[in-house]
């Protein structure tokens, strides 16, 4: 039986490359978001995973308006990207990592038998959502990935407690993989912001809203029955036109049965959107904790 | 207005920098057969940022196509980008 032995939740900023590459030249806010991202990567190498799930949000690179799909899973033969686009407009990195289609078969297949509608595509590239987390949190590029691609942006978008309950679903079918993996979930997200938007620079007059505040709250109090009601698109919308990225933190949730993280940081100030580091030791033995 | 075929130009342009300097040159070209009203080509061809984000244009979608047109990142880009669209709320997106 396989085992999920690590959840985490990341940010995905692409500036933050480049700017770890000024090392001791980048701002102090985001230098903290540097050590959060080694501290992270350390849990997560310590944890020694076989396969690493991430899931994440797509802007628009490679999911349009002419085929948007809500939960897809990706099962190419190789994990890469950036969009070349990005690159040039970011300077992010690229990442090429081998991608573990078992898995993603075993998911797409299980989740059919038990009605959730995953689409799949096995072409396909990963945008910064999935590279940079996976640059700073697994530079060696040597373990298989599994894609889950979640549609944060173009609504309507699913419900938070459809976020909660699909990171749950996952977990139990992970467990239910016949080999025995040890398998990280990844979920690539972040708290408010309107890249975008008129709003888009109030975190330099505001770096900590009463949303972020209140958030961050509720996930060290263990309050998650509260953020599965007030969840939705709409509610995130309301607080930034990119702030529904916090929907693949609410799969995290339901992948650690919405107990408290063994880890959490945010780094929260004038320089940059806000960020939040989330780690959970291990998942699965909580999932039943939390009532409907 | 067609908010899909507006903002395909847009995510058109910002995915190939060879559309890119083609739209920057002579933009009529890129904008022909593409099923634009008339206000929404003079929008797209003059890059009207207010008019785009009102007319229900993605905010992530603007932002790219506008650091596609500038050639990447930098302050002054930023503050002229938010200068553009200072005061507007971002209503609905569905398409």
């Amino acid at each position: 039986m396989s085992s999920v032995v690590q959840v985490l939740c990341a940010p995905h900023d692409p500036t933050l490359p480049g700017m770890a590459a000024r090392g001791p030249e980048a701002p102090e806010p985001v230098q903290r978001s540097i050590g959060h991202f080694a501290a992270l990567r350390e849990r997560l190498a310590a944890s020694r995973p076989d396969v690493l799930v991430v899931v994440s949000g797509d802007h628009f690179n490679q999911w349009f308006y002419d085929n948007m799909p809500t939960f897809c899973i990706g099962k190419a033969a190789r994990a890469r990207g950036p969009f070349p686009h990005e690159e040039e407009l970011f300077g992010v990195g690229r990442y090429d990592a081998a991608l573990e289609g078992d898995v993603a078969r075993h998911l797409l297949r299980t989740g059919l038998t038990r009605g959730i509608d995953f689409s799949y595509s096995d072409d396909f590239t990963l945008d910064h959502g999935f590279t940079v987390p996976l640059t700073f949190l697994r530079p060696e590029e040597d373990l298989p990935v599994v894609p889950i691609f979640t549609n944060v942006m173009a609504p309507p978008v699913a419900t938070g407690r459809r976020f909660y309950d699909l990171g749950a679903a996952v977990v139990e079918m992970v467990e239910a993989h016949p080999a025995d993996l040890r398998v990280a979930i990844i979920a690539s997200g972040h708290l408010s912001n309107g890249i975008g938007s008129p709003r888009m620079a109030d975190f330099v007059k505001q770096p900590d809203n009463p949303w972020d505040v209140q958030t961050w709250d509720r996930i060290l109090q263990g309050q998650t029955e509260d953020l599965i009601a007030e969840t939705t698109y709409e509610s995130l919308a309301a607080v930034g036109t990119g702030t529904p990225g916090f929907l693949d933190y609410m799969f995290a949730l339901g992948a650690v049965g919405g107990s408290t993280p063994d880890f959490a940081e945010k780094v929260a100030s004038p320089v940059a959107p806000p960020t939040g580091f989330l780690a959970w030791d291990a998942a699965g033995a909580q999932s039943a904790e939390v009532s409907r | 207005m067609s908010r899909y075929a507006t903002s395909r130009v847009l995510y058109d342009v910002t995915r190939d920098a060879e559309l890119a300097e083609r739209f920057r040159t002579d933009p009529d070209a890129v904008l022909d057969g593409r099923g634009l009203t008339a206000e929404e080509r003079e929008a797209v061809r003059t890059a009207d940022l207010r008019t785009l984000l009102t007319s229900g244009v993605h905010p992530f979608v603007l932002y790219h196509f506008a650091l596609r047109l500038n050639g990447g990142f930098s302050m002054p880009f930023m503050q002229g980008y938010l200068g553009q669209i200072q005061g507007l709320t971002v209503g609905d997106l569905e398409t």
